[in-house]
């Protein structure tokens, strides 16, 4: 017996080293499905989680025959990809200390049979925009609204992530911040956003300084229209000497130089 | 001992099975090579006269019949990927080259048809033109301008003129008299590729009623007055110029300065008008500037009498400089115009400083007595200046003066003509000295020392005090070589044109911003 302990060690060593392998085990999600908002769908790397939580939008720019207008989200559904189309839930929800929406007047209700089959996410899908028909009211002319949406569960979707089950809009019939008028956009080139500051952009440049313009024009172009508002702000402060520029909250208007 | 055994057969079984059967197709006789020779390393041809003429000997160690393929490539693409472009089929090249004037790859290829087998081999060709190598003198017949080249095909010394070359290649001539020529090789355009904006040889002509840009490898016109500035099109008046800062490239038209910042993404669009301060206080910016690409620019402002600049090249409104402690002509509000502003030299500061202060003059006029007129020392150390006035004696022959040049990064001279004839005054000890009586009935249009170095062409090197000078309807331009800050009695070279020269600029392949300051 002892001469073949050595064989038996050696055996037994190499039956060890086979069972200490293991088929690697997949991490399969068993979770119920969820969903919730996220920044779009070109831009999923390394942006900040807020991106594309709060959106401004107007009316001001649109020939007067436009009535309604669509500003669309993204949202995305966490679990397996189904081969059947799945409806998700919003709902309004009120944001304090500003003038909410009102749906049927300043938007079409979430739960409107003409936009319900809008809020699906299609078979074999992970991500759908998320359609919101603004209403052209009136007194849009005169003021700006507010509309807090978040995700309600359903028998498809439970709620994702609590900090991505919401988004907020504002909108108007006026002259508006633009999203791209960014905090840089500020510091960098045109200081702090007012209505009249943006009018005036406006009336200088004959441009119409909205979202796409601003989200695309070159750097040499801004820095140049930089400059020429510097001036043109220049040349109104002293054709009007006892009545300066001044902004919608009193503030003298000014450009970084 | 038979322990051993036992290990020894376990291990002779582990290995027996590592073992697996060679089923290998290799063979062992020589592979296959291809000897190519008859090949330079580098070819140079001029784009649309020159055929580059190669005859290559491939033989190859196998049997069987060879076949010969020909390509070219362009080298240094940005934003796009150029395909390989067959040119010929034969064994030897004669190729007419009709490439844009940059660095190309030739391409030879000899294919063995029985075995398939390719040997290639590559050699450089840096295509040029005969616009990319020469004189330019901008001269004009009193209402439009035109370029003459004068042609260096061996060294520096003329053998060959193409006349009005610009308008011969543009189909007209620039409008407004000739005032300055100026160049770039960072100057962006989209004339190769719609869609980049992309480095661009340029070279400036600047006239009394226009600003061209032009492409120097085509010599066709790039932008114009109408499109150079963004914004739109924009009025030239009086001596327009286009010069190199070091961040940025600069405009002055009409006495005010527009600027490209060439430090971020541009489409070569001048931008807005600079403004003098916060109220944008009216100002007249003398003609005269005292730059170049390693440094910001000096220039002065006629109406508050101030020396400024536009700091890293950038931002809306113009920084005076401020004054040294021991400055007594102070940079603001000096109650001065400038007759004369010129960049001299540089120094450069070791540790701890690391960077460099530049050196120049400037000649200013009293406002309130105009009889008195100052040269001035500036050393500018970064946005510190130091100005030393001295007067101008009235009986100097620099007190009326009329053209200017400094001898830059060389003698202490200043070079200046008065009553048509040229003289020297040594700046450290005010020494004036007769150079150059022009002859005759010709009248000195412009006088300017340039000094070129090509380390790889010697040849091509020189270190000229030029002098221009007008008789009729012709001008004619002289060479000087100078001996210790003196010019030799006789011009190097001479060479004449029709018109009346403004401005002359050497260009080769080497030249960049760099080459030359900015300064008239």
């Amino acid at each position: 017996m002892k001469k073949y302990t050595y064989l038996y060690i050696i055996t037994a060593l190499v039956l060890l080293v086979s069972y200490s392998c293991k088929k690697d085990q997949y991490y399969i999600f068993d979770d119920i499905p969820r969903i919730q908002f996220g920044p779009p769908i070109t831009s999923l790397v390394n942006v900040n989680p807020y991106t594309d939580s709060l959106k401004a939008e107007t009316f001001y720019y649109e020939a007067a025959d436009v009535v309604r207008d669509t500003i669309y989200f993204d949202i995305f559904t966490l679990g397996e990809v189904r081969k059947n189309d799945r409806a998700y839930k919003l709902k309004q929800i009120q944001l304090p200390g500003v003038e909410n929406a009102i749906p049927g007047k300043h938007y079409v209700a979430f739960d409107d049979a003409a936009v319900v089959p809008l809020y699906v996410i299609k078979s074999d899908s992970v991500h759908a925009r998320v359609p919101i028909v603004v209403l052209r009211d009136s007194e849009l002319k005169s003021k700006t609204v507010n509309l807090g949406f978040e995700i309600v569960a359903n028998e498809n979707f439970d709620k994702g992530e609590p900090t991505k089950v919401w988004r907020k809009l504002q909108f108007t019939d006026r002259l508006s911040k633009p999203n791209a008028w960014t905090a840089s956009f500020s510091q960098y080139y045109f200081g702090n956003y007012s209505v009249r500051k943006h009018a005036f952009m406006i009336e200088t440049t004959g441009e119409k300084w909205d979202q796409n313009f601003i989200a695309t024009i070159p750097s040499d172009q801004i820095t140049y229209y930089k400059s020429v508002m510097g001036e043109a702000l220049i040349d109104y402060n002293k054709k009007h000497p006892d009545a300066p520029m001044r902004d919608e909250n009193n503030e003298l208007v000014s450009f970084p130089n | 001992m038979r322990k051993l055994y036992y290990y020894a057969a376990v291990l002779l079984l582990l290995m027996a099975f590592s073992c697996a059967k060679d089923k290998g197709n290799y063979d062992y006789g020589d592979g296959e090579f291809i000897e190519i020779s008859g090949i330079e390393t580098s070819y140079n041809a001029i784009s649309q006269k020159d055929t580059v003429k190669i005859a290559p000997v491939a033989k190859s160690n196998k049997e069987g019949e060879l076949e010969y393929r020909w390509g070219i490539y362009e080298t240094n693409v940005q934003g796009r990927v150029e395909p390989l472009d067959t040119i010929a089929r034969t064994q030897n090249l004669s190729y007419f080259v009709k490439e844009e004037a940059k660095g190309w790859v030739l391409v030879f290829m000899a294919r063995n048809k029985k075995t398939g087998y390719t040997q290639y081999k590559t050699t450089s060709l840096t295509v040029s033109t005969l616009f990319t190598r020469g004189w330019y003198v901008l001269k004009d017949d009193g209402t439009n301008s035109d370029l003459d080249l004068y042609l260096t095909p061996q060294n520096n010394t003329v053998s060959g003129k193409m006349e009005d070359v610009y308008s011969q290649v543009n189909g007209q001539k620039i409008q407004g008299t000739g005032v300055f020529l100026s160049f770039a090789t960072n100057y962006k355009t989209n004339i190769l590729n719609p869609n980049v904006f992309a480095n661009t040889r340029t070279l400036f002509a600047s006239t009394s009623k226009d600003i061209q840009a032009i492409g120097i490898n085509t010599m066709k016109y790039i932008r114009n007055r109408e499109d150079i500035f963004l914004g739109g099109a924009r009025p030239v008046n009086g001596a327009a110029a286009v010069f190199n800062g070091s961040a940025a490239t600069y405009i002055l038209n009409d006495n005010q300065l527009f600027n490209i910042y060439a430090m971020s993404a541009n489409s070569g669009l001048f931008g807005n008008r600079i403004m003098m301060d916060g109220t944008n206080s009216p100002y007249a910016l003398s003609k005269y500037m005292f730059s170049s690409a390693g440094t910001d620019p000096i220039l002065f402002d006629n109406t508050s009498g101030s020396f400024v600049t536009l700091g890293n090249g950038s931002g809306s409104v113009f920084t005076v400089y401020t004054d040294a402690a021991t400055n007594t002509l102070k940079t603001k509000n000096n109650n001065h115009t400038a007759l004369f502003l010129g960049y001299k030299s540089s120094v450069y500061l070791p540790a701890p400083d690391y960077y460099s202060r530049y050196i120049g003059y400037a000649i200013l006029q009293d406002k309130t007595d105009p009889a008195v007129k100052r040269l001035c020392y500036l050393v500018k150390d970064k946005f510190v200046l130091t100005v030393t006035p001295e007067v101008i004696n009235p009986s100097s022959k620099l007190y009326d003066a009329s053209h200017y040049t400094l001898l830059v990064e060389d003698e202490n001279l200043l070079y200046f003509v008065n009553n048509n004839e040229v003289y020297s005054r040594n700046l450290s000890n005010g020494f004036e000295q007769l150079q150059y009586a022009i002859p005759g009935s010709e009248v000195v249009t412009f006088i300017k020392h340039l000094k070129y170095t090509e380390s790889a062409s010697p040849g091509y090197s020189f270190n000229y005090i030029i002098v221009g000078t007008k008789s009729g309807s012709e001008y004619k331009i002289r060479m000087f070589n100078k001996v210790s800050g003196n010019l030799e009695a006789t011009p190097v070279q001479t060479i004449t044109g029709k018109g009346n020269a403004n401005s002359i600029i050497y260009i080769a392949p080497s030249v960049s911003e760099y080459t030359y300051p900015s300064s008239y």
